[in-house]
């Protein structure tokens, strides 16, 4: 008997998996689940399946609430059973063990994301990843987004354990990233991503111009870049008479010093607001967005940092087909195989 | 600038006594001899019990919070004068700079070629001595950075020049000209020095120098001064600067002033030696400041007679000439500068109400950082730049504004411009090619530690806003961190 | 179907480390920075600095094994390696069976592959750490500024690309010197930057304009250190040695209840390069607003402060005295140091 208990379990587990939207509790009397069971419920996970909160805002009038609504999990009143005496019978030789360990916790939410998120990545810890500055970059909800989302008072240092499993998850080689993680993740992004915006690409008008804005402290600065001869205007002033001091000359025209293009053209610069620093400042940022119209490739030298260097470096590389890293040449050709392995694997 | 410095003369002498002043010897009867101008002096005179500034370092009743109240320099005070010698020292030789092998001076021959525009050239010694009696070295130019001084021969140099060959031409011909130029430019954009190249291409021609330093020191009334009797309107000489101009004039220019001989009797107040030259009347005005100006008239008749060399006089910063002095009159009214007699020659030759009989150039250089307001003389300047530019556009005087209208009168030529005599002369940038010249001579004297090649000189051509000189200087050897 | 990839190679992760572009071409705007570390036995050391061990045959380096190539190259007549290019290891371990062994795996297998192909293509930078001019001296400090010869065909471009990384003063954050920057915000009051570069400015033109200083045997400056007649000329490295060579070691640090009784236990603390100039730095221009002034106006304090460097070289300044009492303090105190017990 216990032998066909077990087997209903696994049966139901998997039924579950397959059909439910969201995973349920469930025991042997599959009958009564629905009654037990309001739809937008939240109840304890039996199986570490993939549970994703997109199901729950199909499910939600997103309008009204800003959380998920949740309710605790009726307690099993087994003397309600249809037939009371097998259900007496049962209970008095079957032990209902929880699946989840946050059966017993009045808000279970976070505690099932986080198995659940442990779960995947025990799965999906054997793919190959990138380091975490060749990841892509992800804004994740802060801590008060989550909080609102799931209505639970999560603690700070129990968000950022899963925070870290998050981050281990999107160091997966974003070529080979499973389907399941993507969607997995999803729930914890917040809804703008850095890059979304993507700002409309410079152009070169008529007169050979490129323009660039920059801003800094109260500064604002307007730079007009035309290929010349090293003449700079800044508000119809030399650029002496406009900066008095040649820290601040410098400040100015840095993209352009810095790469050497200081004779190759001409600069006309508007800039209005705050002090001399400030105003220096913002031009220097007017003048590389400028000079970024003229020459894109220039990225990597006006970039601040090194990594992204690297990073734009490679981009770099493979525009000139040179394929310095030899993982490049492969992945691209296996990548289908690698995929259908992954699958085979879940 | 004035060695010592002489009290202004007590003022109630001048306005009860008027009459005192009638002749020459009264005035010196009346003139306290010494007095010191020196404001640091009661300081150091003070006697005890006296309400004197505290000594340095001692607590004083500053109770302003965070600050104890005592002095954090706790250095001695240096001795009266000291400081303003040390600011006004001028040095003109660096010995750790590296001698430039290439480079050429200038000479009585190359001087007024035009080959030489876009090169350094060196100063000989004769002439920078000459120019350091006439102050025409600044502090705050970078002389004291190389080896020797040494010049850029810039565009507006070369035309400097051919002025200078054009007086050369006309005296040839016995038909003397009088040409008067007004520089005009940017901060920086090296005004000071290219009077400093005029001067000095004055000397190698064997000119007769006459050089104002620094037109705020006649104006700002640090120096005596005295009605000039028999004057209509009523002007001023200033004796002590005279005498002193006498004696750059002399340091300046002794090869002339001692082979001249006198020629005229000038009636002098003072007995002259047989066989006299203008050395003498010079030397006399040096020695007696009551007599500087009768000896400065004499000596400017003498430097009209014909055969005499041709004249160059210069001025610096000009804008103080052209407004009131710090001066004040009997009335206690403010003196114009032009009734100063020094200045009223100056601007009478610039007018062109007085020429110069052997022919010569009235040079007159703007100032932009030391400037006070006259907005005629900026109008005028404007007018005379838009002249030479564009002479569609030609700003208009605004009738709103108060003009003084005896400079009007003294600058009306920069309105003709079919007065070719009286004009300005624009400094801009500097070319390219000029640039990399200086650069390249930074670099060899070893002040500049760059290799110089074509996008290092435009990156620093740039940077000085499109070839300023003296940004240029500050770019790439002064201000290099 | 069998994967075509093995699933135990990929059991560990694979780090994605991309190669870095292009070499960091070291810029020798200090060729001559002395070291920064001084034994402590040199300082009573009588030796001028100008007679400095570095001159000394053992104490040079072994040259490069491309330029020892080209040396004998040279003597044999021959055609020696590319001193501009750097000698790959496998040309070095060429023919010696025992290097070839000893080889990484990876270099093995490499060498073995291409046994009878050509190298591909030559290197285009140097793999060398010290630059080198043509006559195999290291460059005095004179900064080159090489003009790269052929505009790539770089789509994006229009101009040649400059080399990166950009040197180190190609950041607009940390453009001048490290010592000057910090000397500049030392001299700074009251957050005015301004200023206080003015001031460091006239201070480097004071030290440009000054005479060759005479050095004192007995406060030698750092090992290492120029000859004093070029000092001036690079008025950066004259402010920095003069900085670094009167810097102490350590500090003294009192530990108040360490001895008992209320009275603090002394002990010298090891201090960092940045500390131990900040210090130096301190000491002098306190030692330089003592002094008399002299001028009015602007460069007066620049005017002190640059004879106070100046006296420093010369070994005359007061600052010495305090770096020797420091010192002596320190010796008579580093009994106090507690070292942690090695197991």
């Amino acid at each position: 008997m216990a032998r066909n208990e077990l087997s209903r379990t696994i049966q139901a587990a998997a039924e579950c998996f397959q059909i439910a939207s969201r995973p349920r509790y469930h025991t042997s009397m599959r009958c009564t689940q629905r009654t037990w069971a309001p739809p937008t419920s939240r109840y304890l996970s039996t199986t570490p399946s993939n549970r994703v909160g997109l199901d729950d805002t199909s499910e939600l009038s997103p309008a009204s609430q800003d959380f998920e609504p949740f309710t605790a999990a009726p307690p099993i009143d087994f003397s309600q059973q249809k037939e009371k005496k097998q259900g007496d019978a049962l209970l008095a030789r079957l032990r209902v063990v929880p699946a989840s360990p946050s059966y017993f916790s009045a808000k279970p939410t976070f505690t099932d994301d986080f198995v659940n998120l442990s779960a995947l990545l025990r799965k999906t810890a054997t793919l190959p990843t990138v380091t975490a500055a060749e990841a892509p970059k992800v804004a994740w909800k802060t801590i008060d987004q989550y909080r609102i989302m799931t209505n639970e008072p999560v603690k700070n240092q129990r968000y950022h354990k899963m925070l870290h499993i998050l981050r281990r998850l999107n160091c997966i080689h974003p070529t080979l990233i499973p389907e399941e993680v993507v969607q997995a993740m999803k729930r914890y992004k917040k809804d703008s991503q850095p890059g979304d915006i993507v700002p409309p690409p410079g152009i070169i008008d008529e007169w050979g111009r490129a323009k660039g804005v920059g801003r800094r402290k109260t500064s604002s600065a307007i730079a007009f870049l035309v290929e010349g001869n090293g003449e700079v205007l800044i508000n119809g002033q030399s650029l002496v008479n406009f900066f008095g001091r040649l820290h601040l000359r410098e400040s100015a025209v840095w993209a352009l010093k810095a790469t050497n293009r200081l004779d190759k053209y001409n600069l006309f610069g508007l800039v209005k607001g705050g002090g001399t620093t400030g105003q220096a400042e913002a031009m220097t940022l007017a003048v590389a967005k400028a000079l970024l119209v003229h020459e894109p490739a220039l990225k990597p030298a006006l970039r601040r940092g090194k990594l992204d260097f690297l990073r734009s470096s490679i981009w770099l590389l493979f525009f000139l087909h040179i394929h310095y890293f030899p993982y490049y040449q492969w992945a691209p050709l296996h990548h289908n195989s690698f995929k259908a392995h992954v699958t085979h694997i879940q | 600038m004035m060695n010592s410095s002489t009290c202004l003369r007590s003022f109630s002498q001048l306005s009860l006594d008027r009459t005192a002043h009638a002749s020459l010897t009264s005035r010196t009867l009346l003139a306290p001899q010494i007095a010191c101008f020196s404001t640091s002096t009661a300081r150091y005179n003070q006697k005890k019990g006296m309400a004197a500034a505290p000594k340095r370092g001692t607590r004083t009743l500053n109770v302003k919070k965070g600050r104890k109240g005592v002095n954090y320099e706790m250095g001695k005070r240096p001795a009266p004068g000291e400081r303003k010698a040390q600011r006004k020292r001028i040095v003109l030789s660096n010995d750790n700079a590296l001698p430039v092998s290439w480079l050429r001076d200038l000479e009585r021959s190359n001087v007024l070629e035009p080959t030489i525009e876009g090169q350094m050239m060196g100063l000989p010694e004769r002439v920078v001595d000459a120019l350091r009696a006439e102050e025409a070295f600044k502090p705050t130019q970078g002389w004291g950075l190389f080896r020797r001084p040494a010049t850029l021969m810039r565009k507006e140099t070369v035309q400097l020049a051919g002025l200078v060959k054009e007086i050369e031409d006309a005296n040839a011909q016995q038909q003397p000209r009088t040409i008067r130029r007004i520089i005009s430019g940017d901060r920086m954009s090296g005004k000071s020095t290219l009077l400093l190249q005029g001067l000095a291409i004055a000397h190698l021609r064997d000119w007769f120098v006459i050089n104002l330093p620094e037109a705020n020191d006649i104006t700002n009334a640090h120096t005596d001064y005295a009605p000039l009797p028999g004057s209509q309107p009523l002007q001023y000489t200033q004796d002590t600067y005279t005498a002193n101009l006498l004696r750059q004039m002399l340091k300046a220019n002794p090869s002339i002033l001692e082979s001249t001989p006198v020629v005229t009797d000038h009636k002098l107040p003072f007995p002259l030696p047989p066989k006299p030259t203008l050395k003498h009347i010079v030397e006399h005005g040096m020695a007696n400041p009551e007599t500087s100006w009768v000896c400065f008239t004499a000596l400017w008749e003498e430097l009209s007679q014909p055969g005499r060399p041709p004249i160059l006089f210069a001025i610096d910063s000009l804008a103080h000439v052209m407004r009131n002095s710090e001066y004040m009159s009997a009335e206690f009214k403010p003196i114009h500068a032009f009734d100063l007699t020094l200045i009223r020659l100056f601007v009478d030759l610039l007018s062109g109400q007085k020429t110069l009989a052997n022919g010569g150039i009235i040079l007159g250089s703007l100032s932009q950082s030391n400037k006070p307001l006259s907005v005629v003389l900026d109008h005028f300047v404007t007018i005379a730049e838009a002249l030479q530019s564009q002479p569609a556009i030609v700003p208009v005087w605004n009738p709103y504004l108060s003009r003084d209208q005896r400079v009007v009168d003294a600058l009306r030529g920069l309105e003709d411009p079919k007065q070719k005599d009286f004009d300005i002369l624009r400094l801009g940038g500097l070319s390219k090619p000029e640039a990399r010249a200086v650069i390249e001579y930074y670099a060899e004297s070893g002040m500049l530690r760059h290799t110089v090649n074509d996008s290092f000189v435009t990156e620093k051509w740039s940077l000085a806003g499109m070839g300023n000189m003296g940004e240029l200087e500050k770019a790439s050897v002064r201000l290099r961190l | 179907m069998p994967p075509r990839l093995n699933v135990l190679t990929l059991g560990r992760s694979i780090p994605y480390r991309p190669r870095p572009q292009a070499q960091w071409i070291s810029r020798p705007s200090i060729g001559q920075m002395p070291p920064q570390v001084r034994a402590y036995a040199d300082s009573k050391d009588p030796q001028s600095p100008a007679a400095d061990r570095s001159q000394r045959i053992d104490a040079q380096p072994l040259p490069h094994v491309s330029e020892e190539a080209a040396q004998t190259a040279e003597i044999t007549g021959s055609e020696g390696p590319d001193l501009n290019q750097g000698t790959p290891v496998e040309e070095v371990v060429k023919g010696d069976k025992a290097a070839e062994e000893k080889l990484p795996k990876v270099m093995q297998d490499a060498l073995k592959s291409k046994v009878n192909s050509a190298p591909k293509g030559s290197r285009s930078y140097s793999t060398m750490v010290t630059p080198t001019d043509g006559n195999g001296e290291v460059d005095m400090g004179l900064i080159n500024v090489q003009p790269s010869s052929a505009t790539p065909a770089m789509p994006g471009l229009k101009f040649e690309m400059p080399t990166l990384p950009l040197p180190k003063d190609g950041h607009l954050k940390h453009r001048y010197d490290d010592v000057v920057e910090q000397v500049t915000n030392l001299i700074m009051r009251h957050g005015k930057k301004s200023a206080a570069q003015r001031d460091m400015a006239m201070i480097l033109e004071q030290l440009r304009t000054s005479s060759t200083p005479k050095i004192d045997p007995s406060r030698p400056l750092l090992p290492g250190a120029p000859p004093p007649s070029h000092l001036p000329h690079n008025p950066v490295l004259y402010l920095t040695l003069a900085i670094d060579s009167v810097a102490p070691l350590f500090r003294i640090r009192s530990q108040r209840g360490a001895a008992g009784g209320g009275v603090a236990l002394q002990m010298p603390v090891p201090l960092g390069r940045r500390q131990r100039r900040r210090i130096a730095t301190q000491w002098i221009l306190k030692a330089a607003a003592n002094k008399r002034q002299t001028g009015s106006g602007r460069g007066s304090y620049a005017q002190r402060v640059a004879s106070e460097l100046i006296a420093v070289v010369e070994g005359k300044s007061s600052v010495w005295e305090r770096r020797g009492a420091v010192h002596k303090l320190g010796v008579s105190v580093r009994a106090n140091i507690v070292l942690p017990k090695r197991r």
